[in-house]
């Protein structure tokens, strides 16, 4: 995956590429002095020993090891029995127990619904927001408007559901006295099922709105100034530049994210923490996804296998989206993100 | 590209709304919140917080902080996230630095290694039962040693490792310095902005974290302050438990008051330094996103 070439450069530190240039006039690598590889590790052996290792060790422990785990789907596991080695292997069997499950069919709709959501309404605004943001002239301004937007990114999903709930309430909310006040009757939004996907849909959108801008900003700010000014001179206004000039450029670093975000389209449009924090007893129907269900089944009431047999038929199905989609994109427009 | 001032015309107005109706609503949830935590609970039930505290009172954070839960969650708060980017800094800084010498022996193999598990995953339950294997289950140290190495960090230290001059090295290498010495007495200080960037991008990710310690950590004493925050939310012994804060404290508290406050202390140190850093955040991003 990469943006288009002018913008790497444009990112790179003035820093390092003076750097770079230092390291070109010397003209050596230090490779050159050793022949013989096994005499090279040796001279650098506490690179390998103290500086790799740790590293090493805890990618083996904490991310390679879990991967050993998925043959649990195909397993009935046990995990007072301990090791994957004596559980009995039994098949396909979670696979098919799960999909005659009504309830997988009701998260598999609660995850669509809000992926889906994620996809065509948060997706573009964004990429709105940054060309707003690159027609604002007063920089103090545009510096502050970023600071702000920025902002909730850092903020748990913990303190966004608190903050939701207050704001939503039905006594005293924001929300709710602004209903009143236009003479409706109070909404009770947090206890009834069909606010639920509206509610989770626009908190991402409140809080990761700006911080996505980032990667469209970045990209709107590498395009040749010179493309503007002849534009201008062949009496271009602003949308046409828009659309002629900034979107073509910015189209391939849409394409990436856009794949990137078809690819959660099974996993809820990689909401977990938005649901888990927002949702209630009383909007169940509504907030329970694929991944609620796996937690629920799997941590929660230790039918591990089960719960695997889901989450690795997400990762399988998350993995055709995403090549399925950069291989259309490549149809299209003969070009690959990857 | 647009050098020339010129006239406002109707889309600068519609742009400029726009935007500033955007910052408003994303501040005034945590005007709101701010507000409420200084408020006297009971006023708030007839009289709203609109803007500004209604009857000011420091009463709730008085609560919070002589509350023996909500202090001793501040403080694994604290721990988790200190010694947590202390240790990722080192374990991955350390790595990347190695990772950053293209000549040495291995390094296409290892980074190979280290960047796949950006793409495949065993998912949440198989990361459950490998912690529950490893015998981390209620130990402060889940909260920290699988955060040791993670090779987004890694890519970005390693990027900015190769881009300092070699020959400082090889002038510390005449004067018979080794590898671990170059890096700490060499390397390490050259590089505080970087260390900087991941310790920040660690540090956030620490202290916002919560479904660790609701997974692996059944122990309460062990919880930090976001997941004290989530029962109160999620939870009725949570909020029982701020009811009954409110109820020993005096008559001006309110259990939504005391939780406002309680919110208040988990977001101030992220608001506090976050304007200082936003920079080397969205640097550290932009880097980040061509490398991957």
């Amino acid at each position: 995956m990469r943006l288009p070439s002018n913008s790497t450069v444009h990112l790179r530190d003035k820093r390092s590429e003076k750097i770079n240039k230092a390291r070109k006039s010397v003209g050596i690598s230090r490779s050159i002095h050793y022949k013989n590889k096994w005499a090279l590790v040796m001279k650098h052996k506490y690179l390998y020993l103290l500086f790799l290792t740790p590293a090493i060790i805890t990618a083996l422990l904490f991310q390679y090891r879990p991967m050993v785990g998925i043959v649990m789907a195909f397993q009935k596991f046990d995990i007072s029995a301990g090791s994957y080695l004596t559980s009995p292997f039994i098949g396909f069997e979670n696979f098919k127990m799960f999909l005659l499950n009504p309830r997988f069919y009701q998260a598999l709709r609660n995850t669509l619904g809000l992926s889906l959501m994620s996809l065509f309404i948060v997706f573009p605004l964004p990429i709105v927001f940054a060309l707003m943001l690159n027609e604002i002239n007063r920089v103090n301004f545009k510096r502050v408007v970023q600071t702000i937007t920025y902002l909730p990114h850092f903020i748990s999903w913990v303190v966004v559901a608190t903050m939701v709930y207050k704001m939503v309430d039905p006594g005293s909310g924001m929300i709710n006295r602004i209903i009143t006040s236009l003479g409706n009757e109070t909404i009770p939004f947090m206890r009834e099922s069909q606010y639920f996907w509206s509610i989770t849909i626009i908190s991402s959108i409140w809080k990761e709105l700006g911080w996505s801008a980032i990667i469209y900003i970045a990209a709107i700010s590498s395009i040749d100034p010179q493309l503007y000014e002849a534009a201008l001179m062949d009496g271009a206004g602003r949308f046409k530049m828009i659309w002629y000039i900034t979107l073509p450029s910015i189209s391939s670093t849409i394409a990436l994210m856009f794949i990137l975000k078809v690819s959660t389209i099974i996993s809820s449009g990689g909401l977990f923490d938005a649901v888990y924090n927002l949702s209630n007893p009383m909007v169940n129907e509504k907030s329970y996804t694929l991944e609620m269900y796996s937690y629920y089944e799997g941590i929660m009431s230790g039918n591990y296998s089960y719960a695997t047999a889901i989450t690795l038929t997400q990762s399988v199905v998350g993995l055709i989206l995403v090549i399925g989609a950069n291989e259309i994109y490549k149809k299209i427009t003969s070009k690959s993100v990857f | 590209m647009k050098s020339k001032k010129l006239k406002l015309n109707i889309t600068d107005i519609v742009i400029f709304l726009v935007m500033i109706f955007l910052c408003f609503v994303t501040l005034y949830p945590f005007v709101y919140a701010i507000s409420y935590s200084f408020s006297n609970g009971h006023s708030v039930l007839t009289n709203p917080v609109s803007f500004l505290p209604v009857d000011f009172t420091l009463e709730n954070y008085k609560a919070v902080f002589s509350n023996d839960k909500i202090a001793r969650a501040f403080v694994v708060s604290v721990m988790r996230t200190v010694i947590g980017l202390s240790y990722t800094l080192f374990i991955t800084g350390t790595a990347a630095y190695t990772l950053s010498k293209r000549y040495l022996p291995g390094n296409r193999f290892f980074s190979y290694f280290f960047i796949i598990p950006m793409y495949v995953s065993g998912g949440m339950i198989a990361t459950y039962v490998n912690i529950s294997h490893l015998g981390l289950m209620n130990n402060f140290f889940v909260y920290i040693f699988p955060y040791g190495f993670a090779a987004y960090y890694m890519l970005i230290m390693r990027t900015y490792f190769a881009g300092i001059p070699i020959s400082l090295e090889e002038s510390a290498q005449l004067d018979g310095a080794g590898d671990i010495r170059i890096f700490f007495q060499i390397i390490a200080p050259l590089s505080k902005p970087i260390f900087a960037t991941i310790a920040l991008f660690a540090g956030v990710m620490q202290w916002n974290m919560w479904f660790d310690a609701m997974v692996y950590v059944p122990r309460a004493s062990l919880h930090p302050l976001q997941l004290v925050l989530q029962n109160v939310l999620k939870q009725a012994a949570g909020l029982a438990n701020m009811k009954q804060l409110a109820q020993s404290g005096e008559m001006k508290i309110t259990a939504e008051a005391v939780q406002m406050a309680t919110l208040v202390v988990a977001t101030v140190p992220i608001l506090l330094i976050y304007p200082f850093v936003q920079r080397y955040f969205v640097k550290g991003v932009m880097i980040g996103a061509v490398k991957a």
